[in-house]
């Protein structure tokens, strides 16, 4: 695995045929493309966690994730030139302003830019994007810094590493994830089911095995206090 | 033990409480930053000022209790509509469009537009701050009304339940024919009258009345023909504006009903007639004015030389959507309205005649919009070419933003709102045919995953191409 350059990054963005093509739409401005990189956009699309009164986050627990969704975010279009501060210690989900499509020969991470990262700005923790997916990424945007960061949608925020993935039969890899072509900063799914998948219920099995335990428990206490 | 009850009194200090609930509500719930459009500022101040100048004792010293508080209670739904216009209830890249067009169209004579939400299944446009003016009639001199209410203001309302469902956006150009409408009235209804006088005079020969009944039934036709004819003239603004997909958007608008319906809705002030002709017959003149045959045969062409023959069938739908109106037939509402009686037979009698003067209007009408307005018909007309390409990277989960051009391989042209609505549209159908055919079991699951796949796409396309067109514009000048 190989990390592109700007020839082959362009190359590839050149590509007349949409399965073979590196697309990265719409760039605003040919000097995105960097020796080996392509810097991208923060979008208008904003999800903010605000304080809540639920009492954890228990993802293997699929329809009290789905009931709490509406009091654990808030989500936000901003209008262009509309500013957004992020506080400090704070994480909220942007997303690009560009839309990727990656053939099937092609890796990415995502990263800062690092004047954003001195300033303590992380755009993104999952940083992996996998050959053959479409779509707007989400960001996962935190300030570790002390004081608040001022954002504006359209700003340069992160940038995309490129990879060539060159392994034999690579032609056939495609993405069936969760996240279907998304344009808009995306909560996170895990409970939208795939073919030929077995995290989900590989989750209810984890949660499964946990109540089984607890009911057992209860019922061997149970005929203890009856004996 | 007696007591005096004051009525007066207790509704004034309710009324006096409102007004403090009003301001704190709009200063509480209204969120200026959020707003999709400049012009709900403009609609907000004034509704600030209204709750200011009466909150003034002065001004509501000779007010009767019970108009400011009946005026109160109405004053909450245009606080509503403001409130509905905030970005997080309409889709800002896609008015933004439209408030360019609209202040292309109307707004250089001062009239203004904001863009809410209703309940109901259809798109409307009210005169917001008519209205107003009106229920401020029963508690401010005229003087004042003018002093605050000094725009001219419309409030666009788009049907919440389908707020995801972009090419039915198009829908948004018919009602700026309806402001049009309002804004020309007389000489539309001059133009009207020379159409309709042979019809009106054989009408009036068979009503068999006394003179002022007589008089009363030809004023009500009148006000309905002149509704219809409202209706008709938004339709020309709207396929002028929108092309096919408003053609498309209006199609759908008529799902569950018959097409063949004109129906009419009496009031007992004429002024609140409401009146709509058949879907044929909208949908023939629709036809007509854009010239539907030779777009989608050049669509065709385009499809073709990009292999994608596949997205034929949902040109050869459209081919073979009905338009007779041989059946069309004119219903009256309320029955219990005794004149209905009266007026259906006589419309239905003079249907055809009716129907072939509408057809002349529209024919004169559209020559005098394409002359009037032929920047914005031009800025607004579809290209084939660039609905093909767009509908290809739909076709392949793309954006359809861009349009590849060899001399800008890399960050390509950005495409126009109207060629992104019409290849939305068309795709759209595409994917209702499709699903048809499927035998999916999860039929209700593939039907939504993939229209709403379309749907956020044309949304994203529409907001990353509006920004690019401003930074290249922005960029150039610099």
């Amino acid at each position: 695995m190989s990390i592109l350059n700007r020839k082959d990054i362009k190359n590839r963005m050149c590509e007349k045929d949409y399965s073979k093509k590196l697309l990265i739409t719409p760039l605003l401005s040919e000097d995105q493309i960097g020796p080996a990189s392509v810097d991208v956009r923060l979008g208008s699309s904003l999800v903010v966690p605000k304080k809540t009164y639920i009492e954890s986050q228990d993802v293997t627990e699929s329809e009290l994730v789905q009931q709490v969704e509406r009091r654990r975010y808030d989500r936000i279009r901003l209008k262009y030139h509309t500013k957004f501060v992020l506080h400090p210690n704070t994480l909220i989900l942007g997303v690009t302003y560009e839309y990727i499509s990656l053939p099937f020969n092609t890796f990415c991470t995502v990263a800062s830019r690092s004047s954003w990262g001195r300033l303590g700005l992380v755009v993104a923790t999952a940083s992996v994007v996998q050959p053959g997916f479409r779509g707007c990424l989400t960001l996962e945007l935190v300030n570790l810094s002390e004081s608040p960061i001022v954002l504006y949608p359209g700003l340069l925020v992160g940038q995309l590493v490129f990879y060539d993935v060159q392994a034999k039969g690579s032609e056939e890899i495609t993405y069936d994830g969760r996240y279907d072509c998304p344009t808009e900063a995306g909560l996170p799914q895990f409970f939208v089911s795939r073919e030929s998948k077995v995290l989900d219920r590989e989750m209810a099995f984890w949660r499964k095995g946990y109540n089984y335990l607890q009911e057992n428990t209860d019922k061997k206490e149970l005929s203890n206090c009856i004996e | 033990m007696n007591s005096t009850v004051d009525e007066s009194n207790v509704v004034y200090t309710k009324s006096l409480s409102l007004i403090e609930k009003t301001k704190t509500k709009i200063g509480q719930n209204i969120d200026q930053q959020f707003f999709a459009t400049p012009s709900s500022e403009i609609s907000l101040k004034i509704l600030t000022n209204i709750l200011n100048e009466i909150s003034d004792p002065d001004v509501l010293k000779p007010v009767a209790p019970h108009s400011l508080y009946k005026f109160l209670i109405r004053l909450q739904d245009f606080v509503q509509d403001i409130e509905l216009s905030t970005s997080a209830h309409i889709a800002w890249p896609i008015v933004a469009y439209w408030d360019n067009i609209w202040f292309s169209f109307l707004g250089k004579d001062n009239v203004h537009v904001f863009y809410s939400l209703t309940r109901e299944h259809n798109y409307s446009i009210s005169q917001y701050s008519q209205r107003l003016k009106l229920y401020l009639k029963n508690i401010m001199c005229q003087e004042d009304i003018d002093r605050i209410v000094c725009d001219d203001i419309y409030c666009l309302s788009l049907a919440s339940i389908e707020d995801d469902n972009i090419p039915l956006y198009a829908n948004i150009a018919h009602e700026f024919g309806h402001a049009l409408f309002n804004n020309r009235r007389l000489q539309i209804e001059t133009i009207l009258i020379k159409h309709f006088a042979t019809i009106i005079f054989s009408i009036s020969n068979e009503l068999k009345q006394d003179e002022t009944v007589r008089l009363k039934i030809i004023k009500r036709i009148h006000h309905i023909l002149l509704r219809l004819a409202s209706e008709l003239l938004s339709d020309l603004i709207g396929a002028l504006f929108a092309g096919p997909a408003f053609y498309l958007s209006l199609y759908e608008m008529g799902w569950g009903g018959s097409k063949h319906l004109w129906s009419v809705k009496l009031s007992p002030n004429d002024e609140n007639i409401r009146s709509h002709p058949g879907f044929n017959f909208r949908l023939g003149c629709i036809r007509n004015i854009i010239d539907m045959k030779d777009f989608f045969q050049n669509l065709r062409d385009e499809i073709k030389r990009l292999n994608m023959e596949h997205l034929y069938s949902a040109l050869d739908f459209i081919d073979d959507i009905p338009e007779g109106t041989e059946e069309d037939r004119v219903k009256i509402h309320p029955e219990l309205d005794k004149e209905s009686q009266i007026i259906q037979p006589l419309l239905n009698k003079y249907l055809h005649e009716i129907k072939r003067e509408y057809e002349l209007f529209l024919k004169e009408y559209d020559e005098i919009i394409r002359r009037e307005y032929a920047p914005i018909i031009e800025m607004t007309s579809v290209n084939p070419h660039n609905v093909a390409e767009l509908m290809l990277r739909l076709d392949k989960k793309i954006l359809p933003n861009i349009i590849p051009t060899p001399a800008e391989p890399l960050l390509g042209t950005p495409a126009r709102f109207q060629d992104i609505l019409v290849a939305s549209s068309l795709y759209r159908f595409n994917l209702l045919l499709k699903q048809k055919s499927d035998s999916d079991e999860h039929i209700t699951k593939s039907a939504f995953n993939s229209l709403s796949r379309v749907e956020r796409l044309t949304m994203k396309a529409i907001e990353a191409s509006f920004i690019q067109q401003n930074f290249k514009k922005w960029n150039n000048e610099g």
